[in-house]
């Protein structure tokens, strides 16, 4: 981005790269260490269904896509739709295995990718608890290609902001963490945490 | 050492413990007696210029006709060369301010042995965390699609030259950088 590119208006959105993804484990290892949040094994992917005339198409993609993932030796996946009207596919693994749902993860959003549904992914999210029940989720976002903490407290819709802060302080090191704080959006109720 | 009825309901203990020991620290240093030395040289310039204008305008209008200027170029010589160290002493003094503070939020993180303590404290002070929206992803997600670039390129400003205090950027840096040592048990 450059003084030209600002004056006349240019821009280059950043290209969400799957394989930022892979930056999980270690960070998984990090906060473990540091903050005691243990990875649950629970991994969701967010996307946008279309609407319309094709909103039943792409679900039938969808589906068809995950069935021969299955087939295929893939993971194991639970769709579900929210009150916002976006679907989330739910992976479950064993919470030591942070790798393996990792890959699991990158597989299902190339997948989608590749089937056309790229522009419509949203979000990625791992989620992480403490042994006194707190709940932290990593969320990477495709549009930022960047990732940020998410605690929510309780049921009534508040956010641990000092946890979330330190978090960011912990990962600086492993991941790519969104720096600019008003991106850090909430995403309350999600399928995974 | 006095804390404001506000700074008492916006922090929670940890944080005001962390904020208390960062001012403690800066009596623990006699940051005082320190800025007030430096500073010296810098006033006396400063006030050497201020003299020296004044003795070019109003000291010099009985001697000008009978004698050489000698007298007046040395004001004016006086004149410039003390504002020179007046603004490059200005400019060095904020250096070593900004270089005090962080020492005093090193010395008070590592006194309570929560840095994170002090970094939520700042961000709840200048407003910061308050950015952290409520507003789920789902329903700003058109807001995501727009690439929003700044400016100005991120870091550098005159401001930045000038101010006592270093950029809360900068300050949680640091702050990060000590709870990470802290969680390496160095």
């Amino acid at each position: 981005m450059g003084f030209l590119d600002t004056v006349l208006g240019r821009s280059k959105p950043v290209k969400a790269d799957l394989d930022d993804l892979f930056a999980l484990p270690s960070a998984a290892l990090t906060l473990e260490a540091a903050l005691e949040f243990k990875p649950t094994g629970l991994g969701s992917v967010c996307f946008k269904a279309a609407e319309g005339a094709a909103f039943a198409r792409t679900q039938a993609d969808v589906q068809q896509l995950l069935d021969a993932f299955q087939a295929g030796g893939g993971p194991k996946v639970e769709v579900s739709k929210d009150a916002f009207g976006y679907t989330w596919l739910l992976v479950r693994h064993d919470p030591a295995d942070v790798p393996g749902l990792v890959t699991d993860l990158h597989a299902i959003n190339s997948g989608l990718q590749d089937a056309g549904f790229g522009p419509q992914l949203l979000c990625s999210l791992i989620s992480f608890a403490h042994d006194d029940g707190r709940r932290l989720a990593l969320v990477y976002l495709y549009k930022r290609g960047s990732f940020y903490p998410f605690v929510p407290l309780g049921d009534a819709q508040k956010r641990d902001n000092a946890l979330e802060i330190e978090v960011q302080g912990a990962l600086a090191n492993d991941m790519k963490v969104e720096p600019d704080l008003t991106r850090w959006f909430p995403v309350w109720g999600a399928p995974g945490l | 050492m006095c804390a404001t009825t506000g700074i008492l309901r916006r922090l929670d203990a940890e944080e005001l413990e962390g904020v208390l020991a960062h001012e403690m620290s800066h009596v623990a240093h006699h940051d005082v007696v320190v800025m007030t030395i430096a500073s010296f040289l810098g006033v006396l310039a400063g006030l050497l210029t201020r003299f020296a204008f004044y003795a070019g305008m109003f000291g010099g209008g009985g001697r000008r006709n009978d004698r050489e200027d000698n007298g007046a170029i040395m004001v004016v010589v006086i004149m410039l060369v003390s504002a020179l160290v007046y603004a490059i002493s200005f400019l060095l003094i904020r250096v070593l301010s900004r270089y005090r503070e962080l020492a005093a939020d090193r010395a008070g993180a590592l006194l309570t042995g929560r840095p994170s303590a002090l970094a939520s404290a700042l961000q709840k002070v200048t407003g910061a965390m308050g950015q952290i929206p409520t507003r789920d992803l789902r329903s700003a997600e058109a807001f995501n699609a727009f690439f929003f670039t700044p400016a100005l390129a991120n870091g550098f400003s005159l401001s930045s030259l000038f101010s006592t205090h270093p950029s809360l950027e900068r300050r949680l840096q640091q702050l990060a950088a000590i709870s990470r040592e802290l969680g390496q048990g160095r």
